[in-house]
């Protein structure tokens, strides 16, 4: 028997309002990962699509608001990989289709670029180029089997599935893949890429090499901008950051609204058993004891429903994110981010056990025996 | 006759007063008396005469406002932390019973021990053990909430038998049951005092307590008289 049996059980004595506090609680733990899950799970998207490849600088046409817009001359990757600390270039074309009303993103990669490396093909083989074939990812293959589709039709250009790949980006796993020249020609933009992913020798990637290799880029090829992947994800990503603050103000209300009913919550149950509260006290309880009595039940609440909640708001963002016409994101929420929930929830418990605490343990326990 | 009278004091006041400033009331008046070890004292007295508040006050819930307390022929004021002193030494009583009654038999009287965080099984056989020692063994899983008042408070008394206090300090115990149950209840302080040779405090109105004490005191006025 330990003090989990007692609380659980103490806490269901009167369940229709413990069950409509744990609502509560999980409603508004919902809320706060939809809202910053949303920005959480499109900023990883990036980053992993860059990080996992090592991918260190990007290149991308001077003064370009959107990587969409960007456009540059892919046969500068050539150019790129001759400078020395450079292990590896990339040209990129990055393209958005519109399938069934969604817009699908559609990558021509060169067919032996590095990017193939990470990207794990679960089913079939690469793309060969002048064939019109492409690869799709995981869950954009899910969306295709249940129409039982093998083939896209991009800008008229019928286009067969020849492989399913698995990526570590969440970003890709609703892409098409195709050979880079393939793109081009289909989009009408021969010789053109979006940017260029440039991988350093191992040698040459601490921080000040970085910044000496993107000097030399420039001073290189000053028609185009590089910048360090890191900032160009910041960069890109600004706009979720903007949202980000305006999720973080609405989450910061729920939760205090979360806190704020479960301390009315532990209130009202306080005042119910005060009396035996006062006997605990007479059998010897100390002060920190009843302390914690409060903490652990208002522990046991908040996090029964700020479980329910972080369950719920994965679904949330997930069913935000399949509403949303762009299909590149899928919610990905990463561990330090359900910490930060969890804090969350563990800082409401508390706050929600204080003032419980505070009125019993200033109360004289005389008095609360005595019935005065 | 007083059987503990040259025994090794449990309690022992001197002077004790109390005086509460919110009704300008005096609940005791210089009430100086002792308690031996194996005692079993009946205080009796009218409703508002202090009874309870001296009770209270050698629990140490209750602060005196002049006198001197000793516990053990201790100071009272040496004993830094009063949790912890009810703890290993008093075991309470209280008209009300305040059980769960939701709860069985058993989790009731190990709630209090709740603080521990893990209950052992060694916690849980005495307590088994002390239900045994009331026949309440094969109640242990019925919830409290079905007993009767006689039962609710034998498990209020084995809840206070739990730590093996020195010393029980019962407010009232019979004052929520019939004569049968009282008289019951009575006699199994009387036997819980010859057994254990716990020191017994019992403040009643109940007349029947002079049958079971070893002695009794009264209080009027806040005034404490002998016999």
């Amino acid at each position: 028997m330990n003090v989990l049996h007692f609380l659980i059980k103490d806490i269901f004595q009167k369940k229709m309002r413990m069950l409509l506090t744990i609502c509560g609680i999980s409603i508004g733990v919902c809320v706060c990962i939809v809202m910053l899950g949303i920005g959480e799970s499109i900023k990883a998207s990036f980053k992993d699509a860059y990080g996992k490849r090592q991918i260190e600088i990007i290149i991308e046409q001077k003064d370009q608001l959107s990587i969409l817009l960007s456009r540059l001359d892919s046969s500068l990757a050539q150019e790129v990989r001759k400078i020395p600390a450079i292990e590896d270039a990339s040209a990129t074309l990055l393209y958005l289709h519109k399938l069934k009303g969604s817009a699908v993103p559609v990558f021509g990669w060169e067919p032996d670029s590095f990017l193939f490396d990470v990207i794990e093909l679960t089913q079939g083989r690469r793309p060969v180029l002048g064939k019109r074939e492409v690869i799709v990812g995981e869950a954009f293959m899910r969306s295709l089997a249940e129409e039982q589709e093998k083939q896209i039709k991009i800008k008229e250009v019928l286009f067969n599935v020849v492989g399913v790949f698995k990526s570590s980006s969440p970003f890709e796993q609703f892409a098409v893949v195709m050979p880079l020249a393939d793109l081009q020609s289909t989009i009408g933009e021969a010789g053109r890429a979006s940017f260029i992913n440039v991988r350093l020798r191992p040698a040459y990637r601490s921080e000040a090499m970085i910044a000496k290799t993107i000097r030399e880029l420039e001073g290189s090829f000053p028609s185009v901008t590089s910048m360090r992947a890191d900032a160009f994800i910041s960069e890109k990503t600004k706009f979720i950051v903007m949202g980000e603050q305006f999720s973080f103000l609405v989450s910061l209300i729920t939760i205090i609204a979360v806190a704020l009913g479960l301390a009315n919550t532990m209130v009202t149950s306080s005042f119910e058993k005060r009396k035996f509260l006062a006997i605990l006290l007479a059998l010897g309880w100390q002060k920190v004891e009843i302390a914690l009595l409060f903490l652990g039940e208002s522990l046991v609440v908040a996090l029964i429903g700020g479980g329910i909640g972080i369950i719920l708001g994965f679904k949330g963002t997930a069913y935000i994110f399949s509403m949303t016409n762009i299909n590149a994101f899928v919610p990905t929420l990463s561990i330090i981010f359900i910490l930060k929930i969890v804090g969350l929830i563990l800082g409401s418990a508390i706050f929600a056990a204080i003032v419980p605490t505070w009125i019993t343990l200033n109360s004289n326990p005389v008095e609360v025996i005595r019935g005065e | 006759m007083n059987k503990a009278a040259n025994q090794k004091s449990v309690f022992r006041t001197v002077n004790l007063r109390k005086f509460y400033p919110q009704t300008q009331t005096f609940a005791l008046r210089d009430v100086s008396f002792s308690v031996a070890k194996g005692d079993f004292v009946g205080i009796k007295g009218p409703s508002g005469s202090g009874k309870s508040t001296l009770l209270y006050i050698l629990a140490g819930l209750l602060e005196p406002s002049s006198g001197e307390i000793y516990f053990q022929d201790k100071p009272f004021e040496t004993i830094k932390n009063k949790s912890l002193y009810r703890r290993k030494n008093i075991g309470f009583v209280f008209q009300d019973f305040y059980l769960y009654p939701r709860f069985s038999v058993l989790e009731n009287m190990l709630f209090p021990c709740m603080h521990q965080f893990f209950i052992s099984g060694a916690t849980i056989k005495k307590a088994e053990r002390q239900l045994e020692y009331l026949h309440m063994r094969d109640k242990k899983n019925m919830r409290v909430e079905v007993l009767s008042a006689g039962e609710r408070q034998r498990v209020c008394i084995a809840r206070a038998l739990l730590y093996e206090p020195q010393c029980i300090l019962a407010d009232e115990p019979t004052g929520n049951l019939d004569s049968e149950n009282a008289r019951n209840t009575l006699s199994l302080f009387r036997k819980i005092n010859e057994e254990h040779k716990t020191t017994i405090l019992l403040v009643t109105h109940d007349d029947m307590i002079s049958d079971y004490a070893h002695r009794i005191v009264r209080i009027i006025d806040g005034n404490l008289h002998n016999g």
